[in-house]
């Protein structure tokens, strides 16, 4: 009976968000990225602050370094043009809880969010493309507020993302601005 | 549960750049060289007047950039302080350097087999008939090897002295990798370009 009432008391979210690197991934990507989308269902508990669920994300991140002299110590020294590009795809556990009665029109919220990513980094130099990829552990935070009107709302967020470094694959973090809509049983 | 759907579509897209805008920009030089072999001592070195080309059967030898190569290779060699000598001139030389092309892809530096085009390098008999087919190449050991594709040049300064165990010791080597588009004027120009900048990343070989 409680878990019927959970599914009934589904939320959906479909956002688009612009990422900013930090941290060593500013090494690998400095620009700003334009592409990053996410999909999330919630079931609002017994609580109807807090809602769990879970969220599929994509981003993606491309910095065109232009010709560069590199030295790679013993490994020699190389003189190219230099792309560096990663796709991130991520399945992750959420939890939220809204501030505010969710009933209300403007709610401001908190969510956190653990699991798992697979990660794509490439750095194409001339023809040629190292290539490192593979499974990392993905966590983000994220603060923002939401407005509803008659069951759907939009919401902006302010979030951050971060992939510890595994294997051959760098750290990985950025913040990013999310913007949303979202889709309330109420 | 659309919108989840959509954010599914997408993720499974991913994406890639969009490449370069200019040929030039595919050209990738690469240099490393054995850390614990001293240039400085360096003073003389031989060149072959031909580049071998490593070609597939049936395919041609393309030696239409062969001059541009010879020539930045000699000029760069020069500017270093070290002084050219001929091979009947019966002295030998500190290194002997080496430049293979190929137009061909090939898996990794074991496909490299100047012995087997032994033809190509007349007049080298001060040191043959001790370099037989049997000898190969010896790099560094962090050297990156990698599969070459579209026009590639390898230059190898290497150590004749110091030959031993059928290997040939490299102590230095520069490799060219870049399309081969455009005009052969443009093609010539990237050529001298990259051997210039092989050389300018290996400021250790000045002395």
């Amino acid at each position: 009976m409680a878990f019927n009432e959970a599914k009934a008391q589904g939320v959906g979210e479909f956002a688009y968000q612009v990422s900013f690197p930090t941290g060593d991934f500013k090494n690998f990507a400095s620009k700003v990225s334009w592409l990053g989308f996410s999909g999330q269902y919630r079931w609002l508990l017994n609580n109807k602050r807090v809602s769990v669920g879970g969220s599929l994300n994509w981003f993606y991140f491309v910095d065109k370094q232009g010709t560069q002299t590199v030295d790679m110590g013993e490994k020699g020294t190389y003189h190219g043009f230099v792309t560096d590009f990663t796709n991130i795809y991520s399945l992750l556990g959420v939890v939220q809880y809204d501030l505010k009665d969710p009933k209300e029109k403007v709610v401001p919220f908190i969510r956190a969010g653990a699991g798992i990513a697979y990660q794509d980094q490439r750095k194409d130099v001339g023809i040629f493309e190292v290539k490192g990829d593979g499974a990392q552990f993905a966590w983000n935070a994220e603060i923002g507020i939401r407005t509803m009107r008659q069951g759907s709302g939009l919401l902006l967020a302010l979030t951050y993302h971060g992939l510890p470094k595994s294997g051959n694959l760098i750290a990985t973090s950025y913040v990013g601005i999310k913007l949303g809509f979202t889709r309330y049983p109420y | 549960m659309g919108a989840f759907s959509v954010a599914l579509m997408l993720t499974l897209a991913g994406c890639i750049p969009s490449g370069p805008d200019y040929v030039s920009d595919y050209d990738l030089v690469y240099t490393n060289y054995d850390k614990t072999f001293d240039f400085s001592t360096v003073h003389t070195y031989m060149l072959p007047d031909s580049v071998v080309h490593l070609v597939g059967s049936g395919q041609q030898e393309d030696h239409r950039f062969d001059a541009q190569i010879l020539s930045s290779l000699e000029t760069n060699l020069n500017a270093l302080g070290w002084t050219r000598l001929d091979e009947h001139g019966g002295v030998k030389a500190d290194v002997i350097v080496l430049p293979t092309a190929n137009q061909t892809i090939y898996g990794s530096c074991a496909a490299y087999c100047w012995y087997c085009y032994w033809g190509w390098y007349p007049g080298w008999g001060y040191y043959p008939p001790a370099w037989g087919g049997g000898w190969g190449w010896g790099y560094p050991t962090d050297i990156v090897c990698t599969s070459y594709s579209a026009g590639t040049l390898a230059v190898s300064i290497t150590e004749p002295n110091k030959a031993d165990n059928n290997t040939l010791p490299v102590a230095w080597v520069g490799i060219l990798n870049g399309l081969l588009e455009g005009s052969d004027a443009s093609i010539n120009q990237r050529i001298g370009t990259n051997i210039n900048q092989m050389f300018a990343q290996s400021p250790y070989l000045a002395h």
